[in-house]
């Protein structure tokens, strides 16, 4: 139980300072007191007792300090002191204070923006993606384009048949996958909305190792041959502010580009 | 009898507690008592007796609690806790060892 007696002892200190202060005074007092009355019975003065019972103690207030020192919560109490210092000049001086909150919350705010900015871009810019260190474009270049600057644009998608190929013959990636970026045309009841979507190929989701929340993403051969059928997977977002986050969407046809039924087939938190 | 004569280092806890040990007290008793029950040899130094006191309390080894002096005077009384006993206990036999060994030290012949 020593170590409870221990705290109670600081936390007595910490939070009944003044107590604690009025009762080191008073011990002190009561010592005074007591080798006055000692020296006066000796025949002392009253002035010339009280005095050599203070000279007996070596000093009042370094007394005192030392035995602050002995409750061992000095930094905690400094620190406070040194809060309240503070808040004081603060209330001092409301212009220099305004000033100070504003630098900082600017500063803060600024670096903030700068940082997130920096990890959406650089650090972790497609942060659902598994190993997106190992995550390269591959594009095809247009060779009449192809020396005529930036404007002239020399870049060009890869044709359907060359990422069959690539898929087939190269054993240096883990696989490739066809992701084209387009818009289409979401219609929920009588409301028809523009999205951003991609037309993609179905080992999409695996290859990124990005799991759906609900539902599944794309079977192999879902994209091509017989058994190739339209399937869509929806934002987060989308599945939030569309479809008000109804679990019950899944499996359900849903209309994209204007009456050409789609059987719709999940949602995806990408 | 010559002069009081100051404390051995690092005495003065053991001292205290004992004193304390046998009923609680006030510094200015402690200090009292020390001088008396060693026949005015020790002196106790008073601007390190309370210092001693606190940081005693604050390890835990003896409790203060506020009571009536002899003159009827708010006075602080420390006692001994029960891990202050033990405590006691330990240093004394520490003491022991080391004046014994002192002893033998200087009786050789």
């Amino acid at each position: 139980m020593r170590w409870l007696h221990k705290l109670s002892l600081k936390l007595r200190t910490l939070f009944h300072h003044q107590q604690a202060e009025q009762d080191l005074q008073d011990e002190i007092e009561f010592h005074l007191q007591s080798q006055t009355e000692e020296f006066l019975a000796q025949g002392m003065s009253p002035e010339e007792a009280r005095y050599a019972a203070l000279r007996s103690l070596g000093g009042r207030t370094r007394l005192e300090e030392q035995c602050r020192e002995t409750r061992g919560v000095g930094f905690i109490e400094h620190f406070l002191q040194d809060l309240h210092f503070g808040f004081r000049m603060l209330r001092r001086n409301p212009g220099f204070a305004l000033i100070a909150v504003l630098c900082l919350t600017l500063g803060i705010g600024a670096n903030a923006a700068v940082f997130s900015w920096i990890e959406g871009l650089l650090l972790r810019p497609f942060p659902a993606v598994e190993h997106q260190d190992r995550l390269v474009v591959v594009v095809g270049t247009n060779h009449a384009t192809r020396d005529k600057g930036a404007s002239g644009s020399g870049y060009t998608d890869v044709s359907w048949p060359d990422l069959r190929d690539y898929q087939g013959n190269t054993t240096f990636f883990d696989s490739f996958i066809a992701d084209k970026i387009m818009g289409t045309t979401l219609s929920i009841g009588d409301k028809a909305e523009r999205m951003a979507g991609s037309i993609v190929s179905s080992n999409y989701f695996e290859a990124l190792g990005v799991h759906p929340m609900l539902g599944r993403g794309f079977e192999p051969a879902e994209d091509v041959g017989r058994n190739a059928h339209p399937v869509t997977v929806i934002s987060y977002w989308v599945w939030k502010e569309r479809f008000h986050g109804d679990p019950a969407v899944i499996g359900k046809t849903q209309v994209l580009n204007g009456g050409v039924p789609d059987e719709f087939q999940g949602g995806d938190r990408v | 009898m010559g002069k009081p004569t100051d404390l051995v280092q690092g005495t003065l806890d053991i001292l205290v507690l004992k004193t304390v040990a046998l009923r609680p007290m006030h510094g200015w008793g402690i200090a009292q008592r020390i001088r008396q029950i060693s026949n005015d040899v020790l002196q106790v130094n008073q601007g390190a007796l309370y210092p001693a006191l606190h940081r005693l309390e604050q390890q835990g080894w003896i409790r203060a609690t506020w009571g009536e002096s002899e003159n009827n005077r708010r006075a602080k009384y420390y006692s001994l806790t029960r891990a202050g006993v033990r405590y006691l206990e330990q240093q004394q036999e520490q003491w022991a060892r080391l004046s014994g060994a002192i002893d033998l030290v200087l009786n050789a012949t």
